[in-house]
């Protein structure tokens, strides 16, 4: 293992690291602030990656394309897709019991997922979107793009933490802690309680939809299998926990350290022979599953919560 | 010796004492009626004796022995029943199931009490096949109170038996605790009708902020013009 | 259609022994269990180790129910009690880390490939003009039928059932009243899980075994507990034909691809019109 290929397994990692940090943000913005249940996260992120794709692409026969979009305004789209996405789950959803909102997250996540799957004409089904281009390509040699494309991503990444940290300070975000808080109390203070979830459960998708253009772009490949519930949903939600529901930086802490030890049982699983990967595959899956569920038994606030936030907030 | 005694209680829910030093008594052939402004912990004093809100301190006897922060089913089989003020009967069982469950910790056939039930209360007796959710509020109430009976308590504790019902149905409720007190059941009994609680009870007491204000005979409550004006409203 | 329509109540079926014991978790319990589709599918897989052990099938659905049971209770005494305390949304999180621990557990001992209780090929039978069914799915609707009936008699007619209901009904008023809590708990796992069980075996026998199945039934669970009204059995038990017929017939609209997507839809729209379901159950207002 040479030097060159550590480095470039380690920009190749934190690029995915902050593309996992931008969905955790989301999801905090959900669930650590305003305690709405959305395990839907893959939705999300796949409607940002398919959307950003499209846009930019050049013209296939097969599918949409050829839209040729600069790359800011397609993530913009991106994102603002995303968002309406999010809009339209919460219509039904957001006056009712939390749990509602979570199985209509789950169902939005497939349906997405099995609409990206069936209708080939829209992104080729299976077969996926390749050749997505990347941002800035030309401005940069070859071997440095990576590297590139990594300080870019930090930007992003710090970019959106430092105005997360403003709005968790401003009157908007400390009437989403009140809300997720104590809904009632909120409620009987006079806010309009159901707009200001709706507002967060659009903004947190939007930075999910966000996440999913800046991954396509880099990746230069997406298909329906990159957006299943395990990766796409259930990893985030540990990560969210792990560094700590409500905390933003608990959420970027979390997403390195759980993609660290994904990755590092994904290194250990590809010593296994090949006839075990998928049995390999599924320890992987019971050690994520129970890490979290360790978790919630000795440290539910995660490393950066608070102890406080999970005394049962009354919902009414 | 008195059924229930209770002893200086303080108590609330979380951190926050509703109760700041109550103590009351109760014989076991009496009414006592517990009246006060609302938020004087009338409602927490009941809860806190059956044991569903936290006592921080004082102490609470039931025939003689203490019962401070014993759960509500083992209460229950020492003989003591409580009526909550409202969602007091199952809505989507039968009138006869709601009475069955009031006896659910009972191992010998309940026909019995059933019946003393029926007799005491005619009206539920001919809809004991219905839902009780479709009964009027004064079915309910005295299906509420049918069910407490079903263990034969040597104490009922009724959290505001009247709220919300047609004075003349509260009337013929108000009848049916006396005729329970005169059947050999001690009743304590919280309500915000103050005046008719007085009525009808052997012995009261006032509470307001949680403490003690005033004891004495129902009669003597009642015409204490001092009481009246300070709690007893225009009730 | 009446092929269609055959078929979705079979598949009906199978979705309401599982959503009825969804319900009943829901409304005694207070708890929407995401794990429940997964436990289908470990009912399926012991099953099919019991089968594999030579055991007659009945006894290896009655042993595998018994597992089962006990996997839950476990689960429930020494994972849930502790995690409750943190809020009714921790729980739903720690119940999806469960069902992707019993998924992936599945998968890595029997493996990603289809399973089947038998190799026996059987042929559809004319029972009906314009419709076609397998033996064994007229045994699967004629074993639903009877065990939803035991559901009935048993929440009917004992004590403990009426119990449950009263439980469903009022949790609070039923401790007051002194009834054993912990017992209808128990009890209510036991009905859950038996019929949960029961309804994976069904979906194993109808079409195969594979880690996720019982994954892939949760939406349509919910969407039929949702449709029926939470805490309402014999809604689940309506919700649950509903929907299984509205996945069958949407195949001669849209593609079968679609079908979790029908049942998505129904949810969707019966919690914009109506979200306390058909019979009334529980839901929440603002």
């Amino acid at each position: 293992m040479d030097v060159g290929g550590i480095v470039s397994y380690g920009v190749f990692f934190l690029v995915i690291v902050s593309v996992y940090g931008l969905l955790s943000l989301g999801l905090n913005i959900q669930w650590g602030f305003t305690r709405l249940f959305n395990i839907g996260v893959a939705g999300f992120f796949a409607v940002g990656a398919y959307t950003s794709a499209i846009l930019t692409t050049p013209p296939v026969s097969d599918r949409l394309g050829g839209f040729d979009m600069p790359f800011v305004a397609a993530m913009v789209v991106a994102a603002l897709l995303s968002g309406f996405v999010a809009l339209l789950i919460g219509m039904p959803t957001l006056r009712l019991k939390e749990d509602y909102l979570a199985i209509a997250t789950i169902g939005i996540a497939e349906t997405i997922r099995l609409f990206f799957n069936n209708e080939a004409w829209v992104a080729h089904g299976v077969r996926g979107i390749s050749g997505i281009p990347r941002p800035f390509q030309d401005h940069v040699p070859g071997a440095y793009y990576n590297v590139a494309y990594l300080i870019f991503m930090i930007v992003m990444v710090t970019l959106i933490f430092m105005a997360l940290q403003k709005a968790v300070k401003s009157p908007w975000g400390r009437t989403l802690k009140a809300i997720g808080e104590d809904e009632m109390l909120a409620q009987a203070m006079g806010k309009n309680v159901v707009r200001f979830k709706m507002e967060a459960l659009v903004l947190g998708a939007m930075i999910m939809g966000l996440a999913g253009a800046l991954y396509a772009h880099f990746i230069q490949f997406i298909s329906p299998e990159v957006f299943v519930p395990l990766s796409g949903t259930f990893l985030v939600w540990v990560m969210l926990i792990a560094g700590g529901s409500g905390s933003n930086k608990g959420a970027l802490l979390g997403a390195l350290v759980i993609w660290g030890l994904w990755s590092i049982t994904d290194l250990i699983t590809n010593l296994v022979p090949v006839g075990y990967a998928v049995k390999a595959g599924a320890i992987r899956v019971i050690a994520i599953a129970v890490a979290l569920e360790v978790i919630l038994l000795m440290r539910p606030q995660g490393l950066f919560g608070k102890e406080k936030t999970f005394t049962s907030g009354r919902k009414g | 010796m008195a059924i229930l005694e209770v002893d200086d209680l303080i108590g609330g829910y979380n951190e926050v004492a509703i109760l700041n030093g109550v103590s009351i008594r109760c014989e076991s052939d009496e009414i006592v009626a517990v009246i006060g402004p609302n938020g004087a912990g009338k409602s927490t004093l009941m809860k806190s004796v059956f044991g569903l809100v936290p006592v921080t301190s004082g102490s609470i006897r039931f025939d003689g022995r203490v019962i401070t922060g014993i759960r509500p089913n083992r209460l229950v089989r020492l003989g003591m029943s409580y009526v909550p003020q409202e969602k007091n009967i199952f809505p989507s069982l039968t009138v006869e199931e709601n009475l069955q469950m009031g006896a659910f910790v009972r191992t010998e056939p309940m026909d019995e009490a059933m019946a003393k039930v029926f007799a005491l209360f005619p009206f539920i007796a001919e809809r004991r096949k219905d839902v009780s959710g479709a009964l009027s509020g004064g079915g309910r109430q005295m299906l509420a109170l049918g069910r407490a009976l079903m263990l034969d308590p040597k104490l009922l504790l009724l959290d505001e038996p009247s709220a919300g019902l047609a004075p003349l149905v509260r009337d013929e409720i108000f009848e049916k605790v006396l005729e329970i007190r005169d059947s050999g059941v001690a009743v304590v009994i919280v309500e915000q009708n103050a005046k008719k609680a007085l009525e009808m009870a052997d012995r009261g007491y006032v509470l307001a902020t949680g403490r003690n204000q005033a004891e004495d005979t129902g009669r003597s409550l009642l015409e204490n013009a001092e009481i009246g004006k300070l709690y007893l409203g225009s009730n | 259609m009446p092929q269609l329509l055959a078929n979705g109540i079979v598949f009906g079926c199978i979705i309401a022994l599982g959503a009825i014991g969804l319900t009943l978790i829901y409304g005694i319990l207070r708890f929407g269990n995401f794990a429940h589709g997964d436990t289908m599918s470990l009912g399926a897989y012991l099953a099919l180790l019991f089968v594999g052990l030579r055991m007659p099938f009945l006894a290896a659905v009655g042993l595998a129910i018994g597992v089962s049971i006990v996997v839950a209770v476990l689960i429930d005494r020494y994972l849930y009690a502790y995690i409750r305390r943190a809020g009714p949304i921790i729980l739903l999180i720690a119940s999806v880390g469960v069902a992707l621990f019993l998924r992936n557990v599945i998968l890595l001992i029997w493996g990603p490939d289809l399973e089947y209780y038998s190799r026996e090929i059987q042929f559809a039978v004319h029972i009906l003009p314009g419709v076609r069914l397998k033996p064994y799915e007229v045994f699967i609707v004629l074993a639903a039928a009877v065990l939803i009936l035991l559901v009935h008699l048993f929440l009917k007619k004992t004590k403990i059932g009426k119990a449950m209901r009263a439980c469903a009904d009022n949790l609070d008023l039923a401790e007051v009243v002194g009834i054993d809590t912990r017992r209808v708990v128990l009890w209510t796992w036991a009905v859950g899980i038996a019929l949960a069980v029961s309804g994976g075996v069904m979906l194993g026998v109808e079409n195969g075994l594979r880690p996720a199945m019982g994954w892939e039934l949760l939406l349509p669970l919910f969407a039929a507990a949702i449709l029926g009204g939470i805490g309402k059995p014999y809604g689940a038990m309506a919700g649950g034909l509903v929907i299984g017929i509205a996945q069958e017939v949407s195949a001669g609209y849209v593609s079968t691809a679609y079908k979790p997507a029908v049942a998505f839809a129904i949810m969707i729209i019966v919690l914009l019109v109506r979200p306390q379901g058909i019979f009334g159950g529980r839901r929440r207002w603002m």
